[in-house]
């Protein structure tokens, strides 16, 4: 038996080597340009390509550094640049719109650019593949936690570093449109800048949404309202009178109204502190969790007293309830001027209220960011194009909303109106640049602009700026850690389980799953990081 | 030195001997070899730390840290039970189900075992974010079919998501909707593959139809049914990651009897991006379906030698 | 093959109990038609119904709305379809006839060597470097094909399937002076014909339903299929009915979209056609062939 196993063995060795063979002599002889690059530098196919690329980025850098004075455009060699980034499909006018940006960025910087648009259900995982196979392109699309999330990229070493002197170079224009103070939120965890921020709103308060008809029949005064516990009185009144309306709408997708003003941090965030604490000193998620108790408490009260929908936890998008019409109070956590407006619409055409329950704190502005990618032949070339994008109103407005008179037709100086089914209408502004430079739609009011720069300005700026935590020595504790609170968090938002029996359960699990080795680690982290801005 | 020439000699005289059937297996060998095998240098992307700007062999090494995230969740032993239970369940109840709709089929002929074999397929085309929303309209516990039911039969309606215990039966039956199809057919292609002699004599010696079931074609049948069965057990230790996501609607109330490895899997990773461990977890459950499936594989040549897969 | 009388009654039970099930299989099936002609306004109101109160052909409307690139995409997948079925098949059944006869050296390593590959596979970045920088696949049909002409489950199945062809049919043909590949041609191939329209079946569909290799190689627009369509549709109209990135303008537009059926009315209009593939395989489901048979 085992004779004649072994023996099976030595023939697919045989086997096996006779193929490695055929195979390697056919790559020689198919493969003569992979062999060039290859010479010399790294052993390995892939490792060769990997190096030529990273050899090209290091040679333009020199470049740049070297010859501080080739500002000019006739100066420049032409490059030929590519973008891609998320977007709805724009229409088939595209290739003429592109035609028309790059006549006009060939005078500008001698440059052309291909749009690479893409969904967003493929954005992550056509770039993903790109960047890990070393393809070489240009600029792309990257945003703190959504589409091509920004930390883990430039963790796998993505993205290209952009120093202050590049900025001051060939962006500064764009640059000075930022304010300062918000700055440092372009910060990966080691403290370099790998992206460029498109600037838009970046301030967030958390309201509750109120059906005006409501508050018109029950005379609800929104101003009493500072908290989500005094909304209580109006869901019962509700539930009471009237039949068939969800009184305190909930879904995968929406929950959370916990707001705690002593505290700056909370959601989203990598540390928290009390607001009058001098120190900052952190707070853990242990404690907060542990400051939610009654919080979880009354949802699961409104939850068995029926203001809750009871299929919360189920509900993959609010908005399929809210279309009906009959949710009496939702959930709304950016409040962005003019919002109301769309909120009627997903409302099933119902007037909302917005009433803000939290303070205005600033999100930072990585929400939507530029990023130029290590395998760029041409990094300070796309420098200028971000540059141009973000500060150039005629390239903005071309890229956004196409050609005058063929896309949109002009109304006055602010105001466009697009013309339907015109064959380029990719509706997503927020990629391509600063939006304070676009032409108004119809809907918007003219001050939306000066709405949101007042907003940004005026919102608090967290202490934690430019801190992120450095996850390496974490990591499997926060995947852990995140698994748990996928299973318990949404059923507590919800009000679905009984926090006196889930809440400590919950607490074990995170314990268990290493909660309180990352607190120690942010902690850690976050003291260093005071103690170097001298705090 | 003398021996391993002259096993080469003879060697070289079976290549010989077997060169026109190595000839007609060298283009899908080779094939293979290029599009599957040159590529699983990747799968030492679950040891190292993975720079784009570094390469795959470039990156740093990282040893088994890319484990360990598994290695202490608390959910592990949870995820691996229902993993292998579930996949168990799946694999026996398909291969019954499928033969015995099979066997039953081979015994009608005309148009109806066209129209049952379409009937049958049609999930197959459906995906299971859509089986999901199926499944709501059936389990919603305001307006689902199930609750409407129940009611009207004076019972209380219930809270399919909030509960652990029903889903031990609708996951296995809503795979069974999926899949039984799909094995139908290849069953039945099997049984249409017997050749129709065996029956006439069988039928000459006067045997019923039951017995021809049960001697000819069961017997005949037996290694498509063991190779599905170990191709089915190769990948015992992935969950259907379709089925057990979309269906109980990743509610976390019924994780206890739905979370598998790979629901897990994409809870924990997806927000850190975390490729390497992901690629670590997709290496441990290939060496654990590889040891599985040579187990099985070895019981099988014990009992029946030709039957063995290989 | 004819039955006995006697077995009259037992067909009858058969039947009936194909009836119940296939009823049961077809049921939820059914609902998938019945939404996705169901107005949105009656959907919202009551939830899924087999009877709905209005009906709408809204959804298909949305989604027929682009006829040209819908037929480029039906005409891309047409092509990558039967192109890949038929160089599959035969691909499949040459790997598999060798490894299925006992009497063959190498039968078993290459088995395992194929099955191997089913097990373990490198993961996405290498494949789609091979693809891209060595193979140089990108932006071609064969990008859409190759990943999935040689499916090792396909030649297990295949191997099944050839198992129970009888040695002595081989050794007589063997004896009359016929080459293998002759074998293979003349006896193997035409006495497989429900399994390789069974395989077939299976591999059209694969071919028909993909799209995840056309999002990773293609860039031009000339070669989308099908499905890759319907997938951009979908994230388009999720992103402008519910992401807080949405314009308000588009928000306005598309809050009111019926986009659940119009998912359903897609998985109509993609799977629709296999309905016409299922019997032209179907065909070839012949019950006992024999070698007699085949010089008839």
């Amino acid at each position: 038996m085992s004779r004649t196993r072994t023996k099976g063995m030595l023939r697919g060795i045989v086997i096996l080597t006779l193929l490695a063979l055929l195979a390697a002599c056919s790559n020689n002889a198919g493969g003569g340009n992979n062999g060039g690059n290859n010479g010399g530098a790294n052993s390995g196919n892939t490792g060769g390509n990997k190096a030529t690329n990273t050899a090209n980025t290091g040679k333009s850098d020199q470049n740049g550094g070297e010859k501080p004075d080739a500002g000019a455009s006739d100066q420049l060699k032409e490059a030929k640049l590519t973008f891609y980034y998320p977007s709805n499909p724009a229409g088939g006018d595209q290739p003429l719109v592109q035609d028309e940006i790059n006549t006009y960025l060939k005078e500008k910087i001698n440059a052309t650019v291909e749009l690479k648009p893409l969904s967003f259900d493929e954005y992550d995982t056509k770039l993903n593949a790109m960047m890990a196979a070393g393809e070489s392109f240009d600029l792309a699309w990257s945003s703190r936690y959504w589409l091509l999330p920004y930390q883990s990229n430039v963790d796998k070493g993505a993205f290209l570093e952009l120093t202050d002197e590049m900025i001051a170079k060939y962006a500064p224009e764009a640059r000075a449109n930022i304010p300062d103070k918000f700055w440092p939120d372009m910060k990966a965890v080691d403290g370099k800048v790998y992206a460029f921020p498109i600037y838009q709103v970046a301030a967030k308060t958390k309201s509750l949404v109120i059906q005006k008809r409501f508050i018109d029949k029950y005379n609800l005064d929104v101003s009493t309202i500072k908290t989500y516990k005094d909304i209580e009185p109006f869901l019962k009144t509700l539930k009471e009178n009237e039949k068939g309306i969800v009184p305190f709408g909930m879904a995968q997708n929406s929950w959370g109204i916990y707001v705690d003003r002593d505290i700056v941090g909370g959601d989203g965030l990598a540390v928290s502190y009390a607001k009058n604490d001098p120190t900052f000193t952190g707070i853990s998620e242990l404690e907060q969790l542990d400051r939610r108790k009654e919080y979880y408490a009354t949802m699961r009260s409104w939850f068995k007293a029926g203001y809750i929908n009871g299929d919360a936890p189920i509900l993959k998008n609010i908005n399929d309830l809210k279309a009906k019409g009959t949710v009496a109070v939702g959930i709304e956590f950016t409040s962005k001027p003019g919002g109301e407006v769309d909120e009627m619409n997903v409302n099933g055409g119902n007037e909302v209220v917005y009433v803000p329950i939290s303070d205005s704190y600033f999100t930072g502005i990585s929400g939507a960011m530029h990023v130029i990618s290590k395998t760029s032949k041409n990094p300070e070339r796309t420098l200028m194009l971000i540059n141009l994008l973000n500060t150039d109103k005629y390239l903005y407005n071309l890229i956004c909303n196409g050609i005058e008179g063929k896309h949109y037709a002009k109304k006055d100086d602010m105001y466009i109106e697009p013309i339907k089914d015109s064959g380029y209408a990719p509706n997503v502004d927020w990629v391509f640049g600063n939006q304070f430079n676009a032409y108004l739609k119809p809907g918007q009011t003219p001050d939306v602009w000066a709405r949101t720069v007042a907003l940004n300005d005026n919102a608090v700026v967290s202490e934690s700026y430019g801190f992120s935590l450095n996850q390496e020595s974490i990591k499997s504790e926060i995947a852990n850690v995140q698994a748990a609170k996928e299973e318990f968090q949404l059923a507590l938002e919800t009000g679905a389980v009984d926090p006196e029996k889930q809440l400590p359960k919950f607490i074990d699990k995170l314990k268990a799953s290493g909660q309180e080795k990352i607190d120690a680690e942010a902690d850690k982290q976050w003291k260093a990081f005071l103690a170097a801005k001298g705090k | 030195m003398g021996n391993i020439g002259l096993w080469f000699r003879k060697e070289w005289k079976h290549l010989r001997k077997n060169r026109e059937l190595l000839l007609l297996a060298a283009p899908g060998v080779l094939f293979k070899f290029v599009i599957a095998y040159i590529p699983m240098v990747g799968l030492i992307l679950a040891f190292k730390f993975y720079r784009y700007d570094e390469g795959i062999f470039g990156s740093r090494w990282v040893g088994f840290d890319n484990f360990e995230f598994l290695v202490k969740s608390q959910d592990a032993l949870r995820v691996i039970r229902n993993t292998l239970a579930y996949n168990f369940v799946y694999i026996v109840l398909g291969t019954v189900t499928a033969l015995l709709f099979a066997l039953l089929l081979n015994e009608l002929t005309g148009r109806m075992v066209k129209l049952y074999q379409t009937t049958m397929f049609l999930p197959f085309f459906i995906s299971f974010v859509l089986v999901g929303y199926i499944g709501n309209a059936f389990l919603d516990h305001e307006n689902g079919f199930a609750n409407n039911l129940l009611t009207m039969l004076g019972f209380e309606p219930r809270n399919w998501y909030f509960e652990t215990g029903p889903w031990l039966f609708i996951l296995p039956l809503v795979s069974i909707w999926k899949g039984v199809g799909f094995s139908t057919l290849v069953y039945y292609a099997g049984i249409t593959g017997i050749s129709s002699d065996y029956y006439e004599a069988a039928r000459l010696d006067g045997a019923t139809r039951i017995q021809m079931m049960l001697r000819i074609t069961l017997p005949l049948l037996k290694p498509l049914i063991i190779i599905l069965f170990i191709l089915g057990l190769g990948n015992i230790f992935r969950g259907d990651f379709g089925l057990h996501y979309f269906v109980p609607n990743n509610v976390g109330m019924n994780y206890a009897t739905t979370d598998v490895i790979d629901t897990y899997i994409f809870r924990a990773l997806t927000k850190l991006a975390d490729i390497n461990s992901a690629a670590a977890v997709g290496f441990l459950q290939s060496v654990v379906g590889l040891v599985t499936v040579i187990g099985a594989n070895y019981l099988v040549r014990r009992i029946d030698k030709d039957s063995a897969l290989f | 093959m004819t039955h006995a009388p006697s077995g009259r009654l037992g067909n009858w039970i058969i039947n009936g109990f194909f009836a119940v099930i296939c009823l049961l299989i077809a049921l939820p099936f059914a609902l998938v038609i019945i939404i996705s002609v169901t107005s949105e306004n009656s959907l919202i109101e009551h939830g899924y119904q087999f009877l709905p109160s209005q009906l709408s052909l809204e959804a298909y409307q949305i989604v027929l709305s682009k006829p040209q690139s819908l037929l480029q995409g039906y005409g891309v997948t047409i092509a990558v379809t039967v192109i890949g079925t038929v160089v599959s098949l035969l691909l499949t059944a040459m790997t598999a006839y060798p490894i299925s006869r006992s009497d063959f050296r190498y039968n078993r390593p290459i088995t395992f060597y194929i099955f191997f590959t089913i097990l373990f596979s490198g993961g996405m970045v290498p494949f789609y470097i091979l693809m891209t920088q060595y193979l140089h696949l990108k932006n071609t049909l064969a990008a859409l094909i190759i990943p999935s002409v040689l499916s090792p489950f396909n030649v297990m199945i295949m191997k099944g399937f050839l198992d129970k062809i009888s040695k002595e049919i081989i050794e007589s043909a063997k004896v009359d002076g016929s080459s293998e590949l002759r074998i293979f041609i003349r006896i193997i191939l035409p006495l497989s014909t429900p399994a390789l329209a069974t395989l077939g079946l299976f591999i059209s569909f694969g071919y028909w339903n993909e799209w995840f290799n056309a999002l990773l190689f293609i860039d031009n627009d000339k070669y989308i299929p099908l499905q890759l369509l319907l997938v951009r549709t979908l994230a388009q109209i999720e992103f402008l009915a519910n992401s807080p990135m949405a314009e308000a303008a588009d928000r306005l537009q598309y809050a009111n979209f019926p986009s659940l059926s119009v998912r359903m009315a897609m998985a109509i209009l993609a799977g629709g056609p296999m309905l016409v593939i299922f019997p032209f395989f179907q065909k070839y489901f012949v019950k006992g062939l024999t070698v007699g048979s085949l010089k008839g």
